[in-house]
């Protein structure tokens, strides 16, 4: 929404949660990036509940949320989202250690994140706390190791199953 | 490319522009207009054909064989149509970043409106009368698994099965894109005609409505079409400079996004594909309980899932 900059978010966001680490990030030199809001883990859901509750915001609806894995020290988690009222799009960013990333579930929030959480969990292992169901998604249950890192070795064989494909034939 | 027609193999002319619009925002690519044109054509007929496994296959997983005959025949064309274009008739891989692979080969113009002219009045003499207005169909889902607007924003339900809880939202209208301003249609909305607003008819008269819209949209944009080049200049190997992209669009099962995070090279750092049919299965396990188990069955039809939009 054109009539609620950046700076009004963030003196909003700031009044709401005086504890919470919070930060726009200016425009990349390099290359583009969506309007973004970067918060500590330890208040995300708090700030997440405010951004989908406060009436000048409304952001209602989560549309997607990734994990990026930044070795050697971090792991990012994004959640883009839209509020229908205002149209207006946010990215949400939180910065993980990599050796602990735990992060509150947004679920209860938004309920379309349990997938995406599941997922993300799955898939780069970030540990969404409170999640009422955090369980693998794509990969089987007994599956070791989350195969988006960036250092992921896929295993040759799954319960004897051989993983690789034959060269030449 | 290429993999992006396996996101969703019933509509992956869809998938080829989001991811293609996504890279084309990480390097601030202008898309020659005519092949903004193409999209559009491919787009819209893919968005039918896509409906037509819809709305074929809904009957047929409620107990009707016959109906998706008549479905499947009609998308017979499309993919004719589609292999004249780029040879292919599943996965296209036609879309590029910065344009799309191929003009409109002789007689395409012609057989697109011809099978428009002709689909159109097939959906009005046959399938509405056989399907639509079929009354069993209609007890089948009247009714069903109403979602209100609310709880399908909140569970991110998008694309038709938004709009059939009565939200007028369409990203191709409300987030526009391409050359979709310059075009004339209609949004189409749940109204509850049969059963409650949102329930699971409304998600099939929703389709049924959308591809009367896609006939409408292609043939203006076989009318208006632009001469030029269909691809902009691009180098061999693309490098987008280091930054992230979030880009959604209108695809047939919802809103199709993608998240790419480029580090400078010639591939994605990380990308996340946002599909409509993930949200959609997400809602099932707080939808269903307290409906009989052939209610499940309409519910996950008239959702529309295709399995690899799932699990991508």
């Amino acid at each position: 929404m054109d009539d609620f900059g950046n700076d009004a978010l963030l003196t909003l966001l700031s009044e709401r949660h005086p504890t919470a680490t919070l930060t726009v990030p200016g425009p990349r030199p390099t290359g583009h990036q969506d309007r973004t809001l970067e918060v500590d883990a330890p208040h995300l859901r708090e700030v997440c509940v405010t951004l989908r509750d406060e009436p000048r915001l409304s952001y209602d609806y989560l549309m997607s949320l990734t994990a990026v894995d930044r070795p050697p020290d971090s792991i990012e988690v994004v959640a883009h989202v839209f509020s229908y009222s205002h149209r207006s799009m946010l990215a949400i960013r939180t910065n993980l250690p990599r050796n602990a990333p735990k992060v509150p579930s947004l679920s209860p929030v938004w309920p379309a994140a349990g997938w995406h959480e599941r997922e993300q969990f799955d898939l780069v292992g970030v540990l969404f706390e409170g999640h009422p169901d955090l369980r693998r998604i794509m990969m089987p249950d007994d599956w070791e190791g989350h195969p988006l890192r960036k250092d992921y070795v896929k295993p040759d064989r799954y319960h004897g199953i051989d993983n690789t494909r034959p060269k030449n034939g | 490319m290429p993999y992006t027609d396996r996101v969703d193999y019933v509509a992956a002319m869809n998938c080829n522009v989001g991811y293609a619009m996504t890279v084309e925002k990480l390097l601030g690519l202008e898309v020659p207009e005519r092949a903004e044109f193409l999209r559009v054509v491919v787009g819209e007929l893919n968005r039918i054909s896509s409906h037509l496994v819809a709305v074929g296959a809904m009957p047929m997983d409620l107990g009707a064989a016959t109906p998706f005959m008549h479905a499947l025949r009609e998308r017979e064309t499309i993919n004719d149509l589609f292999e004249m274009l780029c040879g292919a008739r599943l996965t296209y891989n036609y879309v590029r970043i910065g344009g799309v692979s191929f003009d409109l080969p002789p007689g395409f113009t012609e057989k697109t409106a011809a099978f428009l002219d002709h689909f159109e009045s097939m959906m009005r003499s046959e399938f509405d009368p056989l399907i639509s207005q079929n009354l069993i169909y209609r007890r089948r889902l009247a009714g069903v698994a109403p979602i209100s607007a609310a709880t399908a924003i909140a569970y991110g339900l998008s694309g038709p099965n938004l709009r059939a809880s009565g939200l007028d939202w369409d990203l191709r209208q409300d987030e526009p894109y391409s050359i979709y301003p310059k075009l004339e249609f209609d949004v189409v909305v749940g109204t509850g005609e049969v059963g409650v607003l949102g329930d699971c008819f409304d998600r099939y008269a929703v389709r049924v409505g959308e591809m009367l819209q896609s006939v409408r949209i292609v043939r203006q944009c076989l009318e208006r079409m632009p001469d030029g080049p269909v691809m902009a200049k691009v180098p061999r190997t693309i490098k987008p400079p280091t930054g992230e992209a979030f880009v959604r669009t209108e695809a047939p099962r919802g809103e199709l996004g993608y998240f790419l995070v480029a580090d400078g090279s010639d591939r994605a750092y990380r990308c996340k594909i946002r599909t409509g049919s993930f949200a959609s299965m997400s809602i099932l396990e707080a939808l269903s309980p307290g409906w009989m188990i052939a209610d499940l069955v309409a519910i996950i039809a008239a959702f529309d899932v295709v399995a690899p939009e799932i699990d991508r």
